[in-house]
């Protein structure tokens, strides 16, 4: 395997970890009662830190 | 939360738009805590307030209501958390009421209510400046006194003005506990309450407070009742009884109530407020002729096309030269990397081009929010529900629809949220249905793409506008016969007053304007450099693997005269047919062959699922790999305009005909592509069972209209 091929490995994973990450996180705000946010509203509500 | 339990609890109450929030924000500074109030989905806003002389309070920020006879969830809760009726939350030592000092006699009638819960109380005049604007003058001492002396101060909360004075004012109320003047009773209405309290002490042992009374006699609803866990058979008499009488005394029952406090509230406002007449009536003046039944939505539609059309036209320039900074940008990557073929292709076709063409349609996103922020800093959106509103009061839609559905507009999440502000679950159901429909800015870089690649250039600018605000409507049309079936004959509930407060018109502020045009720029951007980013990489890769070694020997075998940069080229755009996506686009693509999509569209289609405005990006990707990358013409909408079926019976003609294009923005305008939007639902409707419906049924309605559209216009043209 190439330095380059590396380097795109890495890319596509990270692009594919982070947006999983981020559709769990959303999903456990939601689960909080609040917008998760993205969406530019002003109901943004983060949920209480436990 | 716990740990400001130890300080009095001070509870913000108020009607919504009142800058309560503003003003707890300036009260409580950084040190605020948001969470849910225990088993429903309304935020409980919380922060200390340092009132200074060594008195710390915990301020929380209650949702905005009208009046205590609100049934809706959030105004549920704060009537529950003022009675002290919430488990694990204390009840408030004192209120303070935050009203509207330009409309001051709608804003007290929820204080004067609230006067009857016996809590101390201060009342903060917010908006002053605005007040003194419209030349309103305000006697705050004459107020105090004919209140029972109780604060009150005027502010200017989103200025700063006048926080110290509050911060004052509710130390005094903690220390002085004083009472705000209650509202006496007619006699008839008196024994009333009696009869009633009388009851209620011997069916349920408890002795309830006067609002629960009151409640009790002039409420339809029975949320009084069933808090005080009354049964409907012990409680069906003595209340019917006791409306009797309050109709032997020469009032109405249901109308009493607001009658009785705004004749109090006359009385005591007399001689405190002065001025401002002239104003009040050159608003009206206009309101006669914008909210006219044949003159009103001429104006409106006039004002949309007339919206759309600067947008376009404004925008133009702007655009370009973005455009041109990534062809520039593509440029200087794409020979930088040449050593590096597969790195050259992510940065060059995939995230340059992927970025680039969604990022291309900012110009038109910051002046699209900036006329908005006009029209509502003006008052004019308050017009503009009200005309509207007469569009959904006969599809059986709650008069408090309105405003979710307005939201829609923007994003469909807030829009969902906000249904929370209608009482009967049924009504907010078939609201919750609707929104979605609503063309939110998502769904704006698809028309506005498709309209400057093919309808401008084919039928000028002024077709632009019209089929920008054609798309913009298609979704009400589509939401008010399906919420016309699903009131009358699905959920079958019954159409709600409606009241809406219309604000008087001002010179839009270019502080607010501006801000909001940077708020919806830097989330435009920010999506760019974060979810499109993170899709494009991903998309690129779907479209670029699994690499054929042997296709660019069997081009070159087959064209040995061709340079090794056109075979490689010719090689990419082969490549991208055989790729992952390609195969995968070419198998799904007979489903939206009716539709006139071929696989490129139809991988667009599929990838903006999650958002809509993936679409763009992914169409740029995949437009992109095999053009030339250092060419600088071959931006997306000339792609598009170039490119041609390859098989088929429609083989040599344009992918993106007429029909194709319509068939396009209308599949956009009915999808329900978004997947934060259908979890949003899920939470709100209690399960997934509406939120799958909506999908199926507006993806599958979707589909149905891109297939007729494209027939019809394929046939006509």
């Amino acid at each position: 395997m190439t330095l380059e091929s590396l380097i795109i490995f890495f890319l596509v994973g990270a692009a594919v970890g982070w947006l999983v990450k981020r559709a769990v996180q959303s999903f456990k705000a939601r689960q909080n009662g609040g917008c998760a946010g993205g969406c530019n509203c002003s109901t943004k509500v983060r949920p209480p830190r436990s | 939360m716990s740990s400001l339990r130890h300080l009095p609890m001070v509870a913000l109450v108020g009607n919504p738009n009142t800058g309560k929030s503003t003003l707890f924000n300036a009260l409580t500074g950084l040190r605020q805590r948001v969470g849910n109030y225990p088993g429903v989905t309304v935020a409980r806003k919380s922060g200390q307030c340092d009132c200074g002389e060594g008195v710390k309070v915990e301020l929380i920020d209650l949702p905005g209501l009208y009046s205590l006879s609100a049934a809706s969830p959030d105004e549920q809760i704060v009537i529950d958390v003022l009675s002290g009726h919430v488990a694990q939350e204390r009840r408030p030592e004192a209120i303070v009421v935050v009203a509207d000092a330009t409309n001051l006699l709608r804003n007290l009638f929820i204080a004067s209510q609230l006067a009857e819960l016996g809590l101390p109380m201060a009342i903060v005049l917010n908006q002053a400046d605005v007040a003194e604007k419209q030349g309103l003058k305000i006697d705050t001492d004459l107020l105090s006194k004919r209140l029972g002396g109780i604060p009150v101060v005027l502010t200017s909360a989103w200025k700063g003005e006048g926080i110290s004075q509050v911060r004052k004012a509710i130390a005094t109320v903690l220390k002085q506990k004083t009472l705000m003047t209650q509202m006496v009773w007619p006699v008839e209405l008196k024994e009333a309450f009696g009869k009633i309290a009388e009851k209620v002490q011997t069916d349920t042992r408890q002795t309830p407070l006067v609002a629960s009374l009151q409640r009790l006699l002039f409420d339809t609803a029975p949320n009084a009742a069933e808090r005080l866990h009354w049964p409907i058979h012990q409680r069906e008499g003595v209340i019917r009884e006791a409306r009797d009488q309050v109709r032997r005394a020469g009032y109405n029952p249901l109308a009493a109530e607001p009658l009785i406090h705004y004749a109090h509230l006359r009385k005591i406002l007399d001689g405190v407020v002065s001025g401002g007449l002239a104003r009040a009536l050159r608003s009206a003046a206009v309101d006669r002729i914008l909210l006219h039944r044949v003159a009103g939505p001429f104006i409106f539609t006039s004002i949309m096309l007339g919206l759309f059309a600067s947008v376009f036209w404004l925008a133009k320039f702007p655009m370009e030269w973005i455009q041109a900074g990534v062809d520039a940008l593509k440029g200087v990557a794409a020979p930088a990397l040449v050593q590096y073929p597969m790195l050259q292709s992510l940065i060059a076709d995939g995230v340059i081009a992927g970025v680039g063409a969604f990022l291309v349609f900012l110009p038109q996103i910051l002046i699209l929010f900036f006329f908005i922020g006009i029209l509502e800093d003006s008052g004019y959106m308050a017009r503009a529900a009200f005309i509207m509103d007469r569009l959904f009061s006969w599809c059986g839609l709650n008069g408090k629809s309105f405003v979710p559905l307005l939201s829609g507009f923007a994003c469909a999440i807030p829009g969902l949220l906000s249904t929370r502000t209608i009482e009967d679950p049924k009504a907010r159901l078939a609201t919750a249905f609707a929104v979605p429909f609503m063309s939110c800015s998502a769904r704006f870089p698809v028309y506005a793409l498709m309209c400057a690649a093919f309808i401008g250039p084919l039928y000028g600018p002024g077709w632009e506008s019209i089929v920008m605000v054609g798309m913009h409507l298609i979704g009400l049309l589509f939401a008010v016969p399906t919420a016309f079936v699903l009131t009358r004959f699905v959920l079958r509930i019954r159409p709600q007053p409606f009241v809406l407060e219309l604000p008087r018109y001002q010179l839009p502020k270019p502080r607010d304007v501006l801000w909001r045009m940077w708020q919806n720029a830097a989330e435009f951007i920010s999506k760019a450099g974060t979810v499109i980013f993170a899709i494009t990489i991903i998309v690129w890769a779907l479209c670029y693997f699994p690499q054929n070694t042997q296709l660019a020997d069997k081009i070159r075998a087959e064209n040995p005269t061709l340079s090794a940069n056109e075979v490689q080229l010719r090689a990419q755009a082969a490549g991208i047919e055989q790729s992952w996506m390609g195969r995968f686009g070419k198998a799904v693509q007979p489903i939206f062959d009716p539709c006139g999509f071929d696989w490129k569209i139809t991988v667009g289609v599929l990838a903006s699922f999650p958002a809509r405005e993936v679409i763009v990006s992914t169409l740029g990707i995949t437009y992109s790999i095999g053009q030339d990358a250092e060419a600088d013409s071959q931006d997306l909408r000339q792609a598009m305009q170039q490119a041609k079926w390859t098989e088929g019976e429609r083989v040599g003609k344009p992918i993106f005909s007429l029909a194709a294009v319509l068939a396009l923005m209308v599949f956009f305008a009915l999808c329900s592509q978004c997947g934060p939007t259908i979890a949003t639902l899920a939470q709100e409707s209690g399960g997934w069972k509406w939120a799958a419906a909506s999908f199926f049924y507006m993806t599958f309605l979707a589909w149905v209209m891109a297939v007729i559209v494209y027939q019809v216009v394929i046939r006509l043209t």
